[in-house]
């Protein structure tokens, strides 16, 4: 045989293997293919709020972050469609509130306790960013605008172990306030139970950056904006722990900036569970300040 | 869970270490470690400060020590990362935490390779799967499970792959898994014509915390938005093929996805307010098309480069963006640059709607002059704001005397839409010209000073740079360098003052290299900017302090 007659026999095994290959190849890709067209779907209902449930959002956000404004029309959207079981404090802290780096409009609207907790609720790792009922996500505390919503209706759907009714008293001539809590466990569990009381103003109109209103917008308002806490930011122990049936009634009190809007202030209470280095929201509740 | 699994891993690793010095059989052990730390320095003016780095942490850094063996022909390896107070995560706040970064133990079996741990690896050009480490950019999605590869003939390899996501220290809980096959022959007279073709498929199953995750998010979208039913699983395939015709190549590959929730930052969404806003998740398949045709003989060298992408947005996790749960990678279309200021603006890859051109065109006169012209266009074909996004002419020409000295020079010209890029709301395109001047010269057989000279010339963001540098080289140990980067044209605003103070960029830096360990200290003052590799980019925030690297191989 001559040799360019065994190179082409050569030629052809080696087309017959790769014929052969690539046939066995699409068998297991048809396979895969079968596997995947068979598969059940999830059906998505529509989400129908219900219980008595009420879910803390906790927004980090800055006038200097671009994005956040989006997170903010994020929040009216859940309100709207969630308006009896979430409660929204934005916590202007991090990077992008220094108003040092960005220096945007007249206010500047970082707390001490914000700034706390933007560690405390670390680590960041965007703007904007939510943090719901302190219920960390795929171990991650700090999530983005579109997860809030999942973690939200995923944390209204569990009976709340902790129920409790705010009272305030306001005396506008000294701005002097009073808020008492009056709760009762619904379940036992170990940790420590605390107590936070944040003062939140809305309507603030101040300067934001704005990617999609094109850049800066100096007549944004500012909505649902941590102003102060009448306890530690951290919260404030309960002496006692959880027990189903048992109750406990604490009461704080604080005297507000003259200059803040009475009328767009709301008090926000909830009460968590402190074990290491878990601390999740049991329940919350809002109030107006001038009801 | 998987914290723990690595320390077995590590007990399996020294017991193989000590049968094999009981046995005292053949032992090849290898490793390398690259350390970077950072003093921070505080620095207003330029923007460096307010960051935990700044304000209290002082330093930072980032290590990876590797350690690999091969007996009896297991190969098996780990390597142990360090982060601490880095800004590599997120460039405004301080990532912690330390641990086996990597592991892996291999075997061939006959035409069989079995592989377990860390999966490094890619399918085709990386379109449907790639799993790789770039560590300016912490990305390291390396795929943790099984990989088998089978030599089904000469040339020919089929593989498999299975596993999840690493994700930092943890894993995605998505499953995925995929098969290819690669090949090549020789089909023409005396080898002139060969192919080189391939399929490859990427499966992924979404896991249950993930798709209630993702379900609990769509069932809250108001009716027009709204997704009735998600799969759980995706798959994507792509074909490709390299076809080498005597001076010709040929590369072609293309890509389908199947229906996939993928989050489309551009996608209108409506609120339950009514206000309409972009970015929602929406269920799309997607493709992806790409080619290379280059030709290279006598001196030149000619390639063009077309990519269309829509909807191949491919990750672990349905939540995740930016850098984070890339199971695939999407060439970029652009010239990866390397002077500072013709790298100054690089094009992220677009993965919901691209469209890209490329040629490339060098001719070497001779062995001491050749020239190069690169062009580069890319847009977003179906976007009605921000259309075009790039454009870069390079030129550049480089002449040598032999032993004596080598210029190179050229000029750059760019269109950079930094509103879709860098996310700034309503700047305008950046338009920069920049010519350079490299020049190295031997002073003597082990001494050389190498000057660079760029100039960018631009109205936009920061206006307009200089930036000259000087390199003096004492082979095979030193190199010491002085630069600065000089904002010599700050942009205006409106009413004609400065936007920026014209402020300077110096650095000042010392290498020592002895054998295979390279030592690296650096005065560093930094301007903020993109930082790109391979089409992938993040914000490098303003740096102002130390810099210490150390790499080693043993």
């Amino acid at each position: 045989m001559k040799k360019t007659e065994v190179k082409y026999f050569q030629k052809i095994a080696v087309a017959r293997s790769f014929l052969l290959q690539q046939v066995t190849f699409i068998c297991v890709v048809f396979v895969f293919f079968l596997v995947s067209c068979d598969e059940q779907k999830r059906i998505i209902e529509p989400f129908v709020p219900e219980g008595d449930r009420i879910v803390l959002l906790e927004e980090i956000t800055g006038k200097g972050c671009t994005n956040c404004p989006k997170g903010s029309r994020e929040i009216d959207n859940l309100l709207t469609l969630l308006p009896e079981n979430l409660v929204v404090v934005s916590i202007h802290a991090g990077f992008f509130a220094n108003p040092q780096i960005f220096p945007l409009g007249q206010y500047d609207l970082r707390t001490t306790e914000g700034e706390f907790l933007y560690n405390y609720l670390g680590p960041n790792a965007g703007y904007p960013a939510g943090v719901v009922n302190r219920t960390p996500v795929n171990n991650e505390m700090q999530l983005s605008a579109n997860a809030w919503a999942s973690a939200i209706s995923s944390e209204i759907q569990n009976p709340p172990a902790v129920e409790f009714s705010i009272s305030h008293t306001y005396i506008p001539d000294t701005h002097e306030l009073t808020v008492t809590i009056n709760g009762i466990g619904k379940e036992t569990r170990s940790g420590e139970v605390h107590v936070s009381i944040m003062l939140t103003e809305s309507g603030i109109v101040d300067a934001q950056d704005d990617f999609e209103a094109g850049g800066i917008v100096e007549d944004y308002v500012h909505n649902h904006v941590l102003r102060d806490m009448l306890t530690p930011a951290s919260g404030a122990p309960v002496t006692g722990g959880l027990i189903t049936g048992q109750t406990f009634n604490e009461s704080y009190s604080g005297v507000l900036n003259a200059s803040w809007v009475e009328e767009n202030m709301e008090i926000i209470v909830f009460v968590s569970l402190v074990e290491g280095n878990n601390f999740p929201v049991l329940q919350a509740g809002k109030v107006k300040l001038i009801p | 869970m998987y914290r723990t699994a690595p320390r077995n891993l590590l007990a399996l690793v020294f017991s193989l270490y000590l049968t094999v010095c009981l046995a005292q059989e053949q032992l090849s052990l290898s490793g390398n470690i690259e350390s970077n730390v950072n003093f921070y320095i505080k620095d207003a003016e330029i923007g460096a400060a307010n960051t935990p780095q700044y304000e209290h942490q002082k330093v930072g850094m980032e290590t990876w020590l590797t350690l690999r063996a091969s007996y009896a022909g297991f190969d098996v390896g780990i390597r142990y990362d360090i982060f601490a107070n880095s800004a590599l995560l997120n460039p405004t706040d301080s990532y912690t935490d330390q641990g086996i970064g990597r592991w892996y133990i291999g075997k061939k079996v006959g035409k069989l390779s079995i592989f377990g741990g860390h999966i490094y690896d890619q399918f085709g050009s990386g379109v449907i799967f790639k799993a790789y480490e770039e560590r300016p950019l912490l990305i390291d999605n390396a795929l943790v499970g099984l990989k088998l590869t089978y030599d089904i003939a000469p040339n020919w390899t089929i593989k498999g792959v299975a596993g999840r996501q690493k994700n930092l220290f943890d894993l995605y809980t998505s499953f995925l898994k995929g098969l290819n096959l690669d090949g090549y022959l020789d089909i023409g007279k005396e080898g002139k014509i060969a192919i080189a073709p391939g399929i490859g498929l990427m499966h992924k199953t979404l896991s249950d915390e993930q798709m209630d995750a993702l379900a609990g998010t769509l069932s809250q979208y108001t009716p027009e938005d709204f997704i009735h039913e998600v799969p759980y699983n995706s798959m994507a395939i792509s074909v490709y093929n390299t076809l080498i015709a005597g001076r010709f190549t040929w590369y072609l590959e293309t890509a389908y996805k199947t229906e996939d929730a993928i989050y489309d930052p551009y996608a209108t969404r409506t609120l339950w307010t009514g206000v309409e806003t972009v970015g929602k998740f929406v269920l799309e398949p997607g493709y992806m098309a790409y080619t290379t045709l280059t030709y290279a003989g006598g001196g030149l060298g000619i390639s063009g480069q077309y990519k269309r992408t829509r909807n191949f947005n491919f990750r672990a996790d349905p939540f995740v963006d930016l850098n984070r749960g890339i199971i695939n990678f999407l060439p970029p279309m652009s010239r990866i640059n390397t002077y500072r200021l013709t790298a100054r603006y690089s094009p992220a890859t677009q993965e919901i709607d691209e469209e890209a051109l490329q040629f490339d065109v060098n001719y070497a006169v001779n062995k001491n002059l050749s020239f190069l012209v690169n062009v580069a266009k890319i847009i977003r074909p179906l976007a009605e704001e921000n259309r075009d996004i790039y454009t870069e002419v390079y030129t550049q020409a480089s002449f040598k005397k032999s032993r004596k000295w080598t210029l190179t020079t050229g000029v750059q010209y760019q269109e950079y839409n930094q509103e879709l890029y860098e996310g700034k709301p309503g700047v305008p395109t950046v338009k920069a010209f920049t010519p350079y001047v490299d020049y190295l010269v031997k002073l003597n057989q082990k001494r050389s000073l190498r000057s660079e000279f760029q100039y960018m010339s631009t109205n936009e963001d920061f206006g307009s740079w200089i930036y000259l540098l000087e390199e003096f080289s004492i082979s095979p140990h030193w190199i010491f360098e002085v630069s600065d980067m000089w904002n010599i044209s700050p942009s205006l605003n409106e009413d004609g003052t400065k936007k920026v103070d014209d402020l300077h960029f110096p650095t000042l830096g010392v290498v020592y290299s002895a054998g295979s360990t390279r030592y690296a200290l650096r005065y560093v003052k930094q301007v903020e900017g993109i930082v790109c590799s391979g089409g992938i980019c993040r914000l490098e925030p303003a740096f102002s302090g130390f810099k210490f690297n150390l790499t080693s191989n043993f």
